[in-house]
Formats: structure tokens, sequence, C-alpha cells
């Protein structure tokens, strides 16, 4: 099935969405270009995992979600044992470009410290993506009450958070 | 029992409008259902999202299935991709065993079409490894060694950098995979989005940066390129069949051996 996926084709068609969403989740252009990069180097390798009774939209998006949250965190644990890259500080040189609009990396970062990692996916589905439940249970896999339960909680910690000094 | 959808004000699309997802999916030519389809046709915010959507498959596409490209051809897996950063922009384009790099300058005369164009500058750093330090004309480069272009403007104009293989064939760099110049606002230190890796291909490449106060179609410079290129690099370090106007410097770079990780 990963040749049937076609991942040039998939880069034409979904890589403006898969970048968009990247640069949404990670904040930095040069990281979200790397990992869009990673996210099509992951459908190429593990293509043959897509099933196809799920849209390939649902898929990537999925794919792209994990390989941006693993990088949020991979970037944590770097911050805490290196200086800082200064070429991670050219991106912030550039103009800003719309996809600014979408960043709630602030937010994410300090909710993801309190979060699972299926509790991040579903914050980012919510607040980067603007899902309905119905399409967060979709894409995640899981019912409508698991996800109301879990938005509910992700509310919850935003208000504590956002009430703290 | 019902589940309430607990929608945050504060979540980024408004109540009722649609989720990026189903832009996307209606972008890439799914059908909307009946109320998402009447919401768009009456909701201002989400007819703007789907725009910049639209604008932005044009415009990223391309850029993304060639990092893409880049990357598969070089051999690097995902796992790889995720411990470092992998910068492959012009990878395939930027192939050479020396790399000639020529930055031309152009100072046409003023207009009176509101775009004055008064002078430019550009440097670059350079990425090895973890060190960055700035670029040097003259300079032996090696593979792996990232270039990234700053430039300042001290009034709004237009930028046209690319790369000429040794045939004169041409190649745009930024805009990336464009089709004429960018517009650039006036001010200093102005990077330049991506960088160029410089891969161990035997092939030889000149890149040539246009500064220009009206944009420069791609095919006019591709022109200039086979012309000048016709008999080899032109000694001269001019491209012909510019602007007489035209102001042109060269910097050069030469790339060494491959280092050994």
């Amino acid at each position: 099935m990963a040749d049937a996926l076609d991942t040039a084709m998939l880069c034409r068609q979904y890589g403006s969405s898969v970048l968009r969403r990247c640069q949404a989740i990670v904040g930095d252009r040069a990281e979200a270009e790397d990992a869009a990069q990673e996210v099509f180097l992951t459908v190429m390798t593990k293509g043959h995992q897509f099933r196809h009774d799920a849209a390939v939209t649902t898929w990537l998006y999925r794919v792209t979600t994990n390989v941006c949250l693993n990088r949020l965190r991979s970037a944590k644990r770097r911050r805490a044992r290196e200086v800082p890259d200064p070429v991670l500080e050219w991106g912030s040189l550039t103009p800003v470009d719309p996809y600014q609009h979408y960043r709630h990396k602030s937010l994410l970062t300090r909710v993801a410290r309190d979060l699972d990692a299926e509790s991040q996916a579903i914050f980012v589905y919510r607040y980067v993506d603007g899902m309905t439940l119905e399409e967060i249970a979709s894409t995640t896999g899981t019912s409508r009450r698991t996800v109301a339960k879990r938005l509910k909680a992700i509310e919850q910690l935003i208000t504590v958070l956002e009430s703290a000094p | 029992m019902s589940v309430e959808d607990p929608m945050p004000a504060t979540s980024p699309p408004a109540l009722g409008c649609l989720s990026d997802l189903a832009l996307d999916r209606h972008v890439g030519g799914d059908a909307l259902a009946a109320a998402a389809a009447a919401h768009l046709a009456t909701c201002r915010r989400c007819q703007e999202r789907r725009q910049l959507f639209v604008a932005a498959q044009e415009t990223s596409a391309g850029r993304v299935a060639r990092l893409v490209a880049a990357a598969a051809t070089a051999g690097v897996s995902p796992a790889a991709a995720r411990r470092r950063r992998a910068w492959w922009l012009g990878a395939t384009a930027m192939a050479a065993a020396t790399v000639v790099l020529v930055l031309v300058l152009a100072w046409p005369a003023q207009r009176d079409d509101g775009v004055r164009f008064k002078g430019a500058s550009m440097r670059f750093m350079v990425q090895r490894r973890t060190a960055i330090t700035p670029g040097v004309s003259g300079d032996r480069f090696q593979v792996g060694d990232a270039l990234r272009f700053v430039v300042s403007v001290d009034s709004p104009c237009y930028l046209l950098l690319l790369g000429i293989a040794p045939d004169g064939a041409v190649s745009a760099y930024y805009p990336f995979a464009g089709s004429k110049s960018e517009r650039l606002e006036a001010g200093a230190d102005q990077a330049l989005p991506g960088s160029l890796v410089l891969d161990d291909s035997a092939a030889t490449e000149y890149l040539v940066a246009l500064f220009s106060p009206e944009p420069l179609a791609l095919e006019t410079v591709r022109a200039a390129g086979r012309r000048s290129f016709a008999n080899g690099p032109p000694k001269d370090e001019r491209l012909l069949g510019l602007p007489a106007a035209v102001q042109q410097r060269w910097v050069t770079i030469r790339r060494g051996a491959a280092e050994k990780d």
C-alpha cells in the first residue's frame, strides 16, 4: 500500500497542509520544514501501515501531530543540555507569514507539561486545528465521550495555567 | 446520553466555523456537507481561511516536495531527520565539487514607479556542523556546509537568487522555485528562508543574486544565463543581456574535500 500512496503525489497535494500544521505546532519555520520532511519520510517508510478505512488527510494529520509533538518533547530535552543554536534564531529574521495566525505553541508548551501524549494530541486537534468532537474522535480512533472527558480536563488545566501569576 | 461539545470560545475557529481538517479536505477536492457548505457561503472568516489554504497549496507544496525528494535521494531516514536539522533546500541543484558563488548586484537607475532602489548588500553565514561563521569570498567549503543568506536593502526592491549550472541552466532559489523576483522591504539583515546545503556531487554551480527596482522574470535571466555561459563561466564575471545599468559583483566560493564524520 505504500506504493499506492505515492509519496510524491501526497507531497504535492498535502504538502502545504502538513507544513502549515507543523508550523502551528512547533512554531519555528525552519523546524516546521524539517518536521514536514520527517512526516513524508515517515510516510515513505511506514506507508504500509496506512489503512484505507481512514481518509489520507486524517492519517496525515495523525502522523504530523505525532512527529511534531515528538519534536517538541525532544526540543525540551535538548534545551536542558545544550546551548541555544544560533541557527534556530535565523528564522526569526524572516518576515512574519500567515502561519503565525495559527501559532499556539506557548499554550501548547505549557499545557503539554501536564498532559499525556494522547491528550497532547487532542489539544492540538482542538486548539490548533479547531476540530469538532466528531473529527477528533475519528482522527484519534477514540469515542466522543473519551474525547469530551479529555477536553474537559484540558480546559480545566488551561484555566489553572492562565489564572496562575 | 449525548455528549456536549465543549468548544471553548478561545479555540481558533469560532463556534460553527469549519475546522482546518474540513477545509483541507475541501481544498483537496472533497465535497462539504450541506451545513458546512452553507456556513462557508456566509462566513467571511472561513472564506479567507480557505483562500489562505489554497494560496499556501500553490506556494508551499512544491517546496515540501523538493525538500522530501532531496532528503529521500540522500537516503535520509525519518530517524535521521529527527536527530538533526536537515537542510536540503537546493541540495540537488547545489551539487558541486567546486562551488562558485556568484553574487550579482543590479543597480538600475531610479524609476518613477514608486519603487526606488538605492543600494543593497548581501552576506552569508556558513554552518559546518555546530559552528556558524561568516562566509568569505574565496573560502573553501565542504560537503554538508549550509549557507544562509542575509540581505540588507535601504529601500524596497526585488530580489532573485538563482543557481546557474555550468551549462547555463538557471533555477530559482529565492523565491524558491519561483518565476520572478520577490519584493523586499527596506531593512537590514533580512535572512532569506531556507539554506543551501553543499552535497558531494561533481557538478559545478554558480549562484546569482539580483536586486532590482522591479520584478525580474526568471525567463529573462535564463536567457542571460545561457548567453553568458555558452563558452563556460564568463571570465569578466558578468551576465550578458541584462540592462546596461546593472552593476555586477562576483563572489567566489570554492569547495574542498568532504570531511569524514
